[in-house]
């Protein structure tokens, strides 16, 4: 990526989620697991070998002549394989353990959260749950090597050092670091990926109220949470990330009764601190998307993976919320490459051109099954066609 | 007993648990035939998908009447006597191919299935082309589903209808997961695909009446 413009890819992010005029519009590619791939590396060394997936990750960002935004490499540090804050308690599929060395890591569904926790959260608060949830987890494997203090500092302590060493690599390079931190997920979807999407339907119905209670008791904590994570972001921005509240799972009484009041509290509380809000969203959220107008105007950054109508989002939303998104994961993997600079150039055209406000980027990410020469499409379309 | 029936039929479509398992005790116990009561709750799953298909009810409804229906079954079941038979049934293989492990989908449209009164075999996940081929043999299975949300299975998508082929089945295959689509569909070679649960037994449907 040549920056032929007088602005930084930081300035035009700002702008893009403002609305405000720009001499691009960015592209973000959400490079993960492709860059194993396209670096000719298994997912498992990809995983396993951070010194490798940084190579891979580099080789592919400099022969597909760059992005304009991204999310630093941040590998995995101390801990990170443990609910902690985040709340996802699920276990993982990896390759080379679970499936072969080539196959990309999967979340395994199952229920790690029993009706009566919702009782344990009302009563005792949400990140003391966590804990109880984590030990629940981790019951039955080999206790974890215990680490004295020291060890626990030095620990984090390289995995800051990473992070900051990181963070300036890319801004050097002038790529605009999207988000500092993890951000939240509302409630309604951890306690259903926790309870197990065949278990949780019937728990709402079952039990509304203690639901809504327990839901209540969460958000002012990961509010909290939040606004931490916040004073160390850079770039100001913090992601929330939903799919299991999504229209494609709920109905719009429940999305009004669970999820919608506590998740504008969280935004607003977000922004009122001076932060931009990037909504992951997967899954189909079109019947939602009026209700996005109630979140702060021209703050946030919806990220759609291909199952929402991209088009009527822009629609419905029009300058109200910056939109990104969203080559298909089919047609990036099973596409040819003139296929997929012609969808790119469409939503170049019809939504960024059009409106602004707008980012291209692969829905979701960019599959680690992807074709190679479609992404090379796609980024030539990121980094040729979006000069405005 | 009509009106019991009936009731079955409209607490079943309105997911009203409490009052589906009562309504299904009295009418056990007065002497219901508990054949009619699975018939009236297959009607009350007529409803379920009728309200999907309108968008009144969504994922999480079409998981709740599942989770009835198997309720009811439970006190019917052991009610039901060999010759309380009800012909031979349609057979669908279903799982989700190798290299994924996601059995969201692959579940709902399983429990769908056996509530419309289909024999279905669940493979499970990471499921190799050959346990395909070898369930579809044992069972003479003619409606192969398969499941994954991963652009990885395509590739074990397309290896399985290949094997299945090559084994010389003639079965009626179909795809459902996040990602299929027309393009996906075509490219594995796979008869048809489903959007959701609901899409999958019409398919089911429309493959056992041409087989």
């Amino acid at each position: 990526m040549t920056n032929k413009g007088t602005m930084t890819n930081e300035e035009r992010l700002r702008k893009t989620i403002r609305f405000e005029e720009t001499d691009k519009i960015l592209f973000y590619p959400a490079i993960m697991q492709f860059a194993a791939k396209y670096a000719g590396i298994t997912q498992q060394e990809f995983m396993e070998d951070q010194g490798k997936a940084d190579a891979a990750y580099e080789k592919t960002f400099v022969e597909l002549g760059g992005w304009d935004v991204g999310r630093p490499m941040l590998g995995r540090g101390p801990g990170s394989d443990d609910p902690g804050m985040s709340g996802l308690a699920m276990s993982c599929g990896l390759p080379g353990r679970d499936f072969t060395n080539n196959t990309t890591m999967q979340f395994i569904e199952e229920e790690v959260m029993k009706p009566e926790d919702y009782d344990y959260i009302i009563d005792n608060g949400y990140f003391a749950f966590l804990k109880v949830l984590s030990e629940r987890r981790n019951q039955g494997k080999p206790p974890m090597p215990e680490m004295s203090e020291d060890q626990k500092r030095a620990a984090t302590e390289q995995q800051e050092q990473r992070i900051k060493r990181e963070t300036e690599k890319w801004e050097k390079r002038g790529v605009a670091n999207l988000m500092g931190g993890m951000g939240s997920i509302p409630p309604f979807d951890i306690f259903s990926i926790n309870r197990s999407v065949s278990k949780f339907p019937m728990d709402v119905r079952r039990m509304p109220d203690k639901i809504k209670a327990a839901i209540e008791t969460a958000m002012p904590e990961i509010i909290e949470q939040s606004l931490k994570e916040l004073e160390a972001s850079p770039g100001k921005r913090i992601g929330t990330a939903a799919s299991r509240s999504s229209g494609t799972f709920i109905s719009t009484k429940h999305f009004e009764q669970f999820v919608l009041p506590t998740w504008l509290d969280y935004v607003w509380a977000m922004a009122d601190a001076g932060a931009d809000i990037i909504f992951h969203c997967d899954c189909d959220w079109t019947r939602f998307l009026p209700y996005f107008k109630e979140f702060p105007a021209k703050r946030c950054l919806l990220q759609l993976d291909g199952a929402t109508d991209i088009w009527k989002a822009r629609e419905i939303l029009k300058d109200h919320m910056a939109i990104q998104g969203d080559v298909p994961a089919p047609l990036l993997t099973l596409g040819t490459p003139d296929e997929v600079f012609s969808y790119c150039k469409k939503l170049i055209d019809e939504i960024g051109k059009e409106g602004g406000g707008f980012m291209l980027s692969a829905g979701c990410c960019t599959p680690d099954q992807s074709a190679i020469e479609n992404v090379r499409a796609m980024a030539r379309a990121g980094n040729e066609e979006t000069w405005l | 007993m009509a009106d019991d029936l009936n009731r079955i039929t409209t607490l079943l479509g309105d997911l009203e648990e409490d009052d589906l398992l009562v309504t299904v005790e009295e009418a056990l116990s007065a002497g219901a035939d508990p054949l009619a009561v699975v018939e009236a709750c297959r009607n009350g799953m007529e409803i379920v998908g009728k309200r999907f298909s309108e968008q009144e009810y969504f994922v999480s409804e079409l998981i709740c009447s599942a989770d009835l229906f198997q309720s009811v079954m439970e006190k019917v079941t052991p009610l039901l006597s060999a010759t309380d038979n009800e012909g031979p049934r349609t057979k669908v293989v279903i799982g989700t191919v190798k290299d994924d492990i996601h059995d969201i989908g692959k579940d709902i449209v399983i429990a769908m299935l056996r509530c419309s009164g289909y024999e279905v075999y669940d493979l499970g996940i990471n499921v190799p082309p050959e346990e395909f081929v070898n369930k579809v043999k044992e069972t003479d299975a003619k409606i192969v589903g398969m499941s994954g949300l991963l652009t990885i299975a395509f590739s074990s998508m397309e290896e399985t209808i290949k094997a299945l082929k090559a084994a010389g089945l003639k079965v009626k295959t179909m795809i459902g997961g996040g990602m299929t689509n027309d393009m996906v569909c075509e490219k594995v070679g796979a008869d048809g695909w489903g959007r959701d649960a609901m899409e999958a037994v019409n398919l089911v449907k429309t493959f056992s009446e041409v087989s």
